[in-house]
C-alpha cells in the first residue's frame, strides 16, 4: 500500500491547519512499521487517511492498486471492510455486544455468519479464551484491547493498523500485545502500521518513520534498539 | 444481532416512538370502527312499523340539516286513507307530534330536543315496539300513557308542559319507551305537521308487494321507505350530532397521525445526534452507509409493528367505552353502539408502520452521512449550533409566520381562524428553528438569580444548559409546541367567544330577557309572565320565485321538485327557511342591529307580511314588494308579501312573521326568548319567587337573566361542543408533545450517565446530583414555555385586532390562564419523572459506575 504527495487540511483561510503536508510512504507487505512524532504531528491522521476513514485533501492513497480517492462511500467502506483492520486507542467496542459478538461484527457487517471455530481461533489468538461472552464493561483495558485487535483480525485484513494500541497499558500487557502484532507479521505474512510514542514499542518493528509538523522527516530501518530511537526523538522534540 | 442488541440497549430512545405510535394506531383504530359503525338507525319509535312513507325532502344550505317536509291537512286524510286501503295493511297512522315535557317536583324534567318532540298521539303507539306495562290507553281527554320510567302509576296525577303552558293530565297507562301519548282527538290540535305515516302489515304479508303500492300511492308526494332504508328518517339532529362527531374525531385522528410522524421523527433524529459515536465506530469497522439507514428502518419497523399492533389491540378494546363517551358529550347521536369488525384496526395498523416509516426516513439519511472517525470525537460542546440550514429555514419560517399575522389582524371572520393557525405553525417551526440562537440568552436571563447562590448545583445547571446549547434547544421544542399550541387554540377560541357575546349584548336593547330552564323553548304560559317582545322560531318552506305571483322578480327558475304546486298546497320540496315570530314593533324597539335595506320595516305587521334577509332574498330572487309563496309547518302554504329586506345578521334568522302567524301555523313551537325592558333579579316584585316561595318561574322552564348573560349563553349548546372539540384537539396535541418532552428528556438523562457519575466522583452526593438534574428539566420547561407563549400571544393580538375592527367594539384578549397552568404543571411533573427516575436508576451503582466504564 502506499501513500502518495498526502495533504489533510483542517479548516480555511487564516485558520487552516496542514495536519498532512505532502506526505509519501509506502508500507509494503509482511512488514512492521512504527509511526513516532511529537504530539500534534499528524500521526493519526495518517493513519486515518491510510486506512480509508478520513479523505485527504490532496495526493492519493493506493491499497493493492486501488486508488481510494476514486471509490464512493460504500465502496470505499467495502474495501476497507475487507483489506484493513484498525485497532484504535481507546479500543472503541460497541458496549451491547459480548466480546465475541464484537469480534463476530465486521463479518456480520459483511453478510457472512461468522463459523465459531474461527471466532475461538481469533479469540484465542489475541489470548481471551473462554472471555468471548463477557461484555465489554465485564473486562479489563488490556483485554478490551485484545477484543479490538481480533476485531480487526477477523476478516484476514491485509493491513492492520493501530494508533497507539499501547497507550492505556502497563509494560507488561503492553510487550503482550506487541508480541502479538509482531507475531502476525512473521508468522502471517500481516502488514502492520502502529503509531506509538514509546520507543521500547517502536523497537518490535522493522522500520520506524518519524513526522513532524505533517511532514516525514526521517525513517529508521534495520535492527532497532530502543535507546537508539528515543535518541532520535529526543533531537526531534525541540524541533516542533 | 446488531438490532435486536441496540434495541435493548437502546430503549430509552424507543419509548417515544413506541408509546406516540402505539396512542397514534389506538386513535386510529377506534376512529375507523366508529367510522363504520356510526351508520343511521330506524328510530326506535317507528321500527314498529314495516313501511314507512315519509314527506318530500328539502334542500337547505350545505351543512344544515332539515326535517323533510310537511303534507297539508287533507293531503294527510287522503293519502291515509288510500294508504289503508292497500291489500295486508291492518293500519296507515299519521304520526302526530307535539312538545311535550314532564313537570316532577316542580320542575320540567329530561329536556327534549325541539326537533324531536316527545309527545304523540296514542295511534302512534302502534308504529314503536313499545308495549303497556300497566294500565290502558288514554281514553278521556285528560289521560295520558307515559313512560315507566318516570315512575308514575296509573291513577295518578301529572303535570305535562306543552306549548301553552302547563296542564294536568291523570296517568291512563305506561310504556317501556319514552314519550307522552294523548288520546288523538287531543293530541291533533296540539301537533304540528304530519311528516309521516307509518304502515302496520298483517303478519306474512309481501313487504315489497305494499312497497309497490305504497308507492303507486304517494307519487311524488313523498318517499317510501322500508328495512334498513327506513333509517333515513332519524331525526336530523342525530345527522348532524353524528356529522359534527365525524368532523371532530377526524380533525384529532389527523392531528395524532401528524403529530405521531413529528414525534417518531424527532425522537428518531435526536437518537442519532446522540448515537453519532455508535455509528462512527460501526462505520469505522466496516458498516456501509446503507447498512447504517437500514439499521434505523429496521429498529423503526420493529418498534413500529409491536407498537402498532399494540394499539391496534387497545384501540379495538377501548372502542365500545370510546363511544359510548362520544354519546355522552353529544358527539353521536343517543343509541349508537360500536360495531367490532377485524380491518379497521388492520387498517390503522398499517397506517402505523407507514408513519414509523415515514418518521424514520430523515434520521436514517442522517444516520447515513455519520462518518466514520466521528467514533474518535468527543462531542458534548456544541461549537456550532446553528447549520446555515437551519439559520435560512428558521428566518423564512419566522418572516412568513410574522407577514400572516399582519394579514390576519385584517382578515375578514371565516379567515381568522385559518390565518391564526397557518400564521401559528409557521412561528411554532422558525421559533424551534432559531431555538439554538434563543435558548442562550433566555437561559442567561433565567438563570442569572442561580449562579448567585452559595450551592454548586445553580452553577452547575447553568453552565450545562449554556453549553449543550443544541441539547436544551432540542428538549424545549416539544415544550414550546405543547405551550404554543395549547394557549392558541383555547385562546382563540375564548377571546372570539367573548367578542361575539358583547358584539350581540351591545345589539339587545332590553333590561332584561326570559329564557328556558331545563326546556327547549318557552310555553305561551311562561312567556305570559312577563310583559315584553319575544321571538318564536319556526320553519317555513319557501317556494323559489318563479314569477308568478309578483311580476317583481325574473324567471329564476325551479330546482328539483320544488315548484310542484296544487291548489295552493306546497307538495313537495321547497327550501327550508330558518323564521321567527316577532311583535314588529316591539322587535324593532329591542333590535339595535336592525338595518332595512330596502322596503319600509313599518308595514310588518298584517298577516300576510314578512320581512326577509339579503342573503335569502337573493337566494330565491325575492325583493321588497314580492308575493311569495311560503309552505307553513302546519303542511298549509300561503301567499305574503315581502315588505322589507334587511341586512344579514342584522335579525336572529332568515325570515320574520307576525308572531300570530307562527302560532298560528306551528302549535308545536316554543318561544326562544322574551325580552323585557325591566332589570333582572332586582329582587321586587319581579324576582320569580310568588308567594311561599315557590319558583313559578322554575316549574314553566324560564328563567330571567340579564342581556349580557343572554348573549353569553346563547348557541351555549354550540360553544360546548366547540369547547369539547377544542380541548380534544389540545389534549391530543399536548399529550403527544408531552411524550415527545418526556422521552428527549429520558433520552438526553440515559445518554449523560457518565457526566453524572463524574459529577458523583467529584464529590457531589447522589441528593445534589438529583436536584441539578431535577432544575435542569425544570429549565427546560421554562425556556419552551417562555418560548411557546411568544407564539399565541402574537397570533391573539392580531385576532383581537381583526375581531375589534369587525364588530366596532374593543375585544380583551383572553389569556387561558387555567390552560397554561394546567399544561405547565402537567408537562413539569412529566419532566421531572423522565429525568430524574432514570438520573437515580444511573446512580444507584454508586461512584464506582458499575457498568458503565464503557461509554
Ligand atoms: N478535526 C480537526 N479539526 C482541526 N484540526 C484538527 C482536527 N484533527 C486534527 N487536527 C489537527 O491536526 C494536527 C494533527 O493531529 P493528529 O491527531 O494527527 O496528531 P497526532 O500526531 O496523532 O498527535 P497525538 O500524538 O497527540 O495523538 C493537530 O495539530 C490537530 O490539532
Ligand atoms: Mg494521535
Amino acid at each position: 500500500m502506499r501513500l502518495h504527495e498526502v495533504v489533510r487540511a483542517y479548516g480555511d483561510g487564516p485558520r487552516r491547519v496542514a495536519a498532512l503536508d505532502g506526505v509519501t510512504v509506502d508500507f509494503d507487505r509482511g512488514t512492521f512499521t512504527a509511526v513516532m512524532g511529537p504530539s500534534g504531528s499528524g500521526k493519526s491522521t495518517l493513519l486515518h487517511c491510510a486506512a480509508g476513514l478520513d479523505r485527504p485533501t490532496g495526493g492519493t492513497v493506493t491499497i493493492d492498486g486501488t486508488d481510494l480517492g476514486t471509490l464512493g462511500e460504500t465502496a470505499l467502506t467495502l474495501l476497507r471492510r475487507a483489506r484493513v483492520g484498525f485497532v484504535f486507542q481507546s479500543y472503541n467496542l460497541v458496549p451491547a455486544l459480548t466480546a465475541a459478538q464484537n469480534v463476530a461484527l465486521p463479518l456480520r457487517l459483511a453478510g457472512r455468519r461468522p463459523d465459531p471455530a474461527e471466532l475461538d481461533a481469533t479469540l484465542a489468538e489475541v489470548g481471551l479464551t473462554g472471555r468471548g461472552r463477557h461484555r465489554p464493561d465485564e473486562l479489563s483495558g488490556g483485554e478490551q484491547q485484545r477484543v479490538a485487535i481480533a476485531r480487526a483480525l477477523i476478516s484476514r485484513p491485509a493491513v492492520l493498523f493501530a494508533d497507539e494500541p499501547t497507550g492505556a497499558l502497563d509494560t507488561r500487557t503492553s510487550r503482550d500485545i506487541l508480541r502479538l502484532l509482531r507475531d502476525l507479521v512473521d508468522r502471517h505474512r500481516q502488514t502492520v502500521v502502529m503509531v506509538t510514542h514509546d520507543p521500547v514499542a517502536a523497537a518490535h518493528a522493522d522500520r520506524v518513520v518519524l513526522l513532524a509538523d505533517g511532514r516525514v522527516v526521517d525513517e529508521l530501518g534495520g535492527d532497532l534498539a530502543a535507546e537508539t530511537i528515543a535518541a532520535r526523538m529526543t533531537r526531534l522534540e525541540p524541533a516542533c | 444481532m446488531l438490532t435486536l442488541a441496540a434495541l435493548r440497549a437502546r430503549w430509552t430512545g424507543l419509548v417515544g416512538p413506541f408509546v406516540a405510535l402505539c396512542l397514534g394506531v389506538a386513535l386510529m383504530s377506534m376512529t375507523a370502527l366508529i367510522l363504520v359503525s356510526a351508520q343511521p338507525r330506524v328510530p326506535d319509535r317507528y321500527a314498529g312499523a314495516a313501511v314507512l312513507v315519509a314527506g318530500p325532502t328539502v334542500e337547505g344550505i350545505p351543512g344544515t340539516f332539515h326535517e323533510r317536509r310537511p303534507w297539508s291537512p287533507e293531503q294527510v286524510a287522503a293519502l291515509t286513507g288510500r294508504l289503508a286501503a292497500i291489500p295486508a295493511v291492518t293500519a296507515a297512522v299519521p304520526d302526530r307530534s307535539f312538545y311535550a315535557q314532564a313537570v316532577l317536583d316542580g320542575r320540567p324534567v329530561g329536556e327534549p330536543a325541539l326537533a324531536d318532540p316527545q309527545g304523540h298521539g296514542w295511534s302512534s303507539a302502534a308504529l314503536a315496539p313499545y308495549r303497556l306495562t300497566a294500565g290502558g290507553p288514554p281514553e278521556r281527554p285528560d289521560e295520558v300513557v307515559l313512560d315507566q320510567a318516570l315512575g308514575l302509576a296509573p291513577g295518578s296525577p301529572v303535570t305535562l308542559l306543552t306549548a301553552t303552558g302547563p296542564a294536568r293530565y291523570t296517568v291512563a297507562g305506561t310504556l317501556d319507551g319514552p314519550g307522552f301519548y294523548l288520546a288523538d282527538p287531543v293530541a291533533a290540535p296540539l301537533a304540528r305537521g304530519v311528516r309521516l305515516i307509518g304502515l302496520v302489515l298483517a303478519d306474512g304479508a309481501d313487504r315489497s308487494a305494499v312497497r309497490v303500492a305504497a308507492e303507486a300511492v304517494v307519487g311524488r308526494d313523498g318517499t317510501v321507505l322500508t328495512g334498513d332504508g327506513r333509517a333515513e328518517v332519524e331525526p336530523p339532529r342525530d345527522v348532524r350530532t353524528r356529522w359534527i362527531g365525524m368532523q371532530v374525531l377526524t380533525a384529532m385522528t389527523a392531528l395524532a397521525g401528524f403529530v405521531s410522524i413529528f414525534l417518531v421523527a424527532s425522537t428518531f433524529a435526536f437518537g442519532v445526534a446522540q448515537r453519532r459515536r455508535e455509528f462512527g465506530l460501526l462505520r469505522a469497522v466496516g458498516a456501509t452507509p446503507g447498512q447504517l439507514r437500514r439499521l434505523m428502518y429496521t429498529e423503526a419497523l420493529t418498534v413500529g409493528a409491536v407498537g402498532a399492533a399494540v394499539g391496534a389491540v387497545l384501540g379495538t378494546a377501548c372502542a365500545p367505552a370510546f363511544g359510548a363517551v362520544l354519546v355522552d358529550a353529544g358527539f353521536q347521536p343517543a343509541g349508537f353502539r360500536v360495531r367490532l369488525a377485524p380491518w379497521p384496526p388492520a387498517a390503522a395498523y398499517l397506517v402505523g408502520l407507514v408513519v414509523a416509516l415515514l418518521g424514520v426516513w430523515a434520521a436514517s439519511r442522517r444516520a447515513g452521512r455519520v462518518r466514520p472517525l466521528e467514533a474518535l470525537r468527543e462531542a458534548v460542546v456544541d461549537r456550532r449550533p446553528m447549520t446555515r440550514s437551519r439559520w435560512i429555514g428558521g428566518i423564512v419560517s419566522t418572516g412568513g409566520g410574522l407577514l400572516l399575522t399582519v394579514l390576519l389582524a385584517g382578515a375578514g371572520p371565516d379567515d381568522i381562524v385559518n390565518y391564526a393557525l397557518y400564521a401559528s405553525m409557521a412561528l411554532t417551526a422558525g421559533l424551534t428553528l432559531l431555538a439554538p440562537v434563543l435558548v442562550p440568552p433566555l437561559t442567561y436571563a433565567l438563570t442569572w438569580p442561580l449562579e448567585r447562590l452559595p450551592g454548586a448545583t445553580g452553577m452547575l445547571v447553568r453552565r450545562n444548559a449554556l453549553t449543550a446549547v443544541r441539547r436544551t434547544a432540542s428538549t424545549s421544542a416539544p415544550m414550546l409546541l405543547t405551550v404554543g399550541f395549547a394557549v392558541l387554540i383555547a385562546g382563540s377560541v375564548a377571546t372570539s367567544t367573548g367578542a361575539y357575546a358583547s358584539r350581540d349584548a351591545g345589539a339587545i336593547r332590553a333590561g332584561s330577557v326570559l329564557v328556558p330552564a331545563g326546556t327547549p323553548g318557552l310555553s305561551d304560559a311562561a312567556v305570559a309572565t312577563v310583559a315584553g317582545t319575544t321571538l318564536l322560531p319556526s320553519t317555513v318552506y319557501a317556494e323559489p320565485a318563479d314569477g308568478a305571483l309578483s311580476g317583481a322578480v325574473g324567471d329564476a327558475g325551479c330546482t328539483g321538485g320544488g315548484c310542484d304546486r296544487a291548489d295552493g298546497t306546497g307538495t313537495a320540496g321547497g327550501v327550508p327557511v330558518v323564521a321567527a315570530g316577532v311583535e314588529p314593533t316591539g322587535f324593532a324597539r329591542v333590535n339595535g342591529r336592525l338595518d332595512v335595506l330596502s322596503g319600509d320595516f313599518a308595514a310588518f305587521g298584517g298577516p300576510e307580511t314578512t320581512v326577509v334577509t339579503a342573503g335569502l332574498a337573493e337566494r330565491l330572487g325575492w325583493s321588497a314588494g314580492s308575493g311569495v309563496g311560503v309552505g307553513y309547518p302546519d303542511g298549509t302554504s300561503g301567499i305574503v308579501r315581502v315588505v322589507a329586506v334587511v341586512a344579514d345578521g342584522s335579525v336572529p334568522v332568515e325570515m320574520l312573521f307576525p308572531r300570530e302567524v307562527i302560532r298560528a301555523h306551528d302549535p308545536s313551537a316554543l318561544t326562544e326568548a322574551v325580552f323585557t325592558a325591566g332589570a333582572a333579579g332586582n329582587g321586587n316584585e319581579d324576582s320569580g319567587t310568588g308567594n311561599g316561595g315557590v319558583d313559578f318561574r322554575a316549574a314553566l322552564g324560564a328563567r330571567l337573566v340579564t342581556v349580557s348573560e343572554y348573549a353569553a349563553e346563547r348557541d351555549a349548546a354550540e360553544d360546548r361542543l366547540v369547547w369539547l372539540a377544542t380541548l380534544i384537539l389540545i389534549a391530543v396535541s399536548a399529550g403527544y408533545t408531552a411524550i415527545a418532552l418526556a422521552n428527549t428528556l429520558l433520552m438526553a438523562t440515559a445518554h449523560r450517565a457518565r457526566e453524572l457519575l463524574v459529577l458523583l466522583r467529584s464529590g457531589a452526593t447522589v441528593r445534589q446530583v438529583l436536584a441539578t438534574v431535577a432544575a435542569e428539566s425544570a429549565l427546560v420547561v421554562a425556556i419552551g414555555t417562555a418560548l411557546g407563549l411568544l407564539v399565541p400571544l402574537v397570533a391573539l393580538l392580531a385576532i383581537r385586532s381583526a375581531l375589534s375592527e369587525q364588530f366596532g367594539v374593543p375585544v380583551d384578549v383572553v389569556v387561558p390562564g387555567p390552560t397554561i397552568g394546567l399544561v405547565v404543571t402537567g408537562c413539569l411533573v412529566l419532566a421531572l419523572a423522565a429525568s430524574v427516575l432514570p438520573a437515580r436508576l444511573v446512580l444507584r451503582a454508586g461512584p464506582g459506575g458499575g457498568g458503565h466504564r464503557v461509554e
